[in-house]
């Protein structure tokens, strides 16, 4: 087993906010913190799991795999800001997996693993598409650059502009589309309720995808298409699952796969 | 795949087991935690169109795999 950290500042935060426009209060605002029955603001979730990625898809030799392979990320508790975390990675049954617990181990905040996987796309041939872009605009790309260089993995970079714009652009037509009688959805730090990331799952073909460049996708040569989301409602919660179909010029070749839950204000701890 | 197939794939998917899965297998013996188990209803409603209420898990009416595989096949 192998053992790393991670630790996220303010700076950090705020540099993921800039690039990804993902300023949700549980990262800046403190009282919206307490709500939720945490004493610290929050690290984003794709923020956080952005190195242990990078870490995995060197160890799982992704540059080399031939066919799909999947990473799954699940946010098991919000992670605090400046504060360090030992990272644990083991290798089984062909799955690398990693474990973010704190010093004591007794929570756990981050796991998931690497894995070869099937061809996800046959499954989703079929699938209503409630919401498309043309192309994602290359400001995401030059916002990445400028906070974090141009050495992360191309699937890494892809997965985190997809997001970006996602939030931008999509989390308030998604709003009407979970909600159809809230015709006027406003932003995520605007709004009463409060939206958390669980799990995201990145499915791509390394063969393709890690023969990109950063010149391609500034190009405007990324678009992706969200799929009809799964639904899953309890009194004060939804649970969203949505999956993002990601091209880059004609070719179909990373599937996003996110659940969000969604808390109606009251029902914030619960 | 059958269902017990489709569900012990998915908790392998979540879990680290040192074991292999068995119908007998109590949910608890599992350690899921409670992003575990939402993971779990939205497999289950996506590939059966079952919704599994959390109410089930936590008053104990499904206790083992078995269990949660039969209320799945009783009700898609």
């Amino acid at each position: 087993m192998k053992q790393y950290q991670i630790a996220f500042s303010k700076k950090d935060v705020a540099d993921w906010a800039e690039f990804s426009g993902d300023y949700n209060p549980i990262h800046f605002d403190l009282d919206r913190v307490r709500k939720l029955g945490l004493q610290h603001m929050v690290v984003h979730g794709m923020l956080a799991i952005m190195p242990v990625k990078n870490t995995l898809s060197e160890q799982f030799n992704v540059a080399e795999r031939i066919g799909w392979v999947t990473f799954k990320g699940m946010f098991s508790q919000p992670i605090p800001q400046d504060e360090a975390f030992p990272v644990n990675i083991s290798e089984r049954k062909g799955k690398l997996r990693f474990s973010v617990r704190n010093f004591s181990g007794d929570t756990e905040y981050l796991k998931g693993h690497f894995a070869q996987a099937d061809n996800p796309l046959q499954e989703y041939a079929n699938e209503e598409v409630v919401l498309s872009t043309d192309h994602i605009s290359n400001q995401y790309m030059a916002l990445f650059q400028q906070h974090y260089g141009i050495d992360y993995p191309l699937w890494i970079v892809l997965d985190n502009i997809v997001f970006a714009d996602f939030v931008n652009s999509k989390v308030q037509p998604l709003k009407t589309i979970i909600n159809p009688e809230n015709k006027t959805p406003t932003k995520i730090e605007d709004s009463d309720e409060t939206i958390m990331h669980l799990s995201h799952t990145v499915s791509f073909e390394p063969e393709f995808v890690e023969k990109l460049t950063f010149e391609e996708l500034r190009s405007g040569a990324v678009s992706y298409e969200v799929v009809q989301p799964e639904l899953i409602r309890s009194e004060g919660n939804t649970v969203c699952s949505l999956t993002l179909l990601v091209k880059v010029g004609s070719k179909m070749c990373m599937l996003v796969q996110m659940k969000l839950i969604i808390k109606q204000p009251g029902y914030e701890s619960r | 795949m059958d269902i017990f197939e489709f569900m012990s794939d998915a908790i392998e998917e979540l879990v680290d087991l040192e074991f292999d899965l068995t119908p007998e297998a109590s949910l608890d013996s599992l350690e899921l935690a409670s992003l575990d188990y939402i993971e779990l209803q939205v497999m289950v409603k996506k590939n059966y169109g079952v919704v599994v209420d959390a109410d089930l898990f936590e008053s104990g009416e499904l206790k083992t795999l078995g269990n949660f595989c039969s209320y799945i096949e009783s009700h898609k």
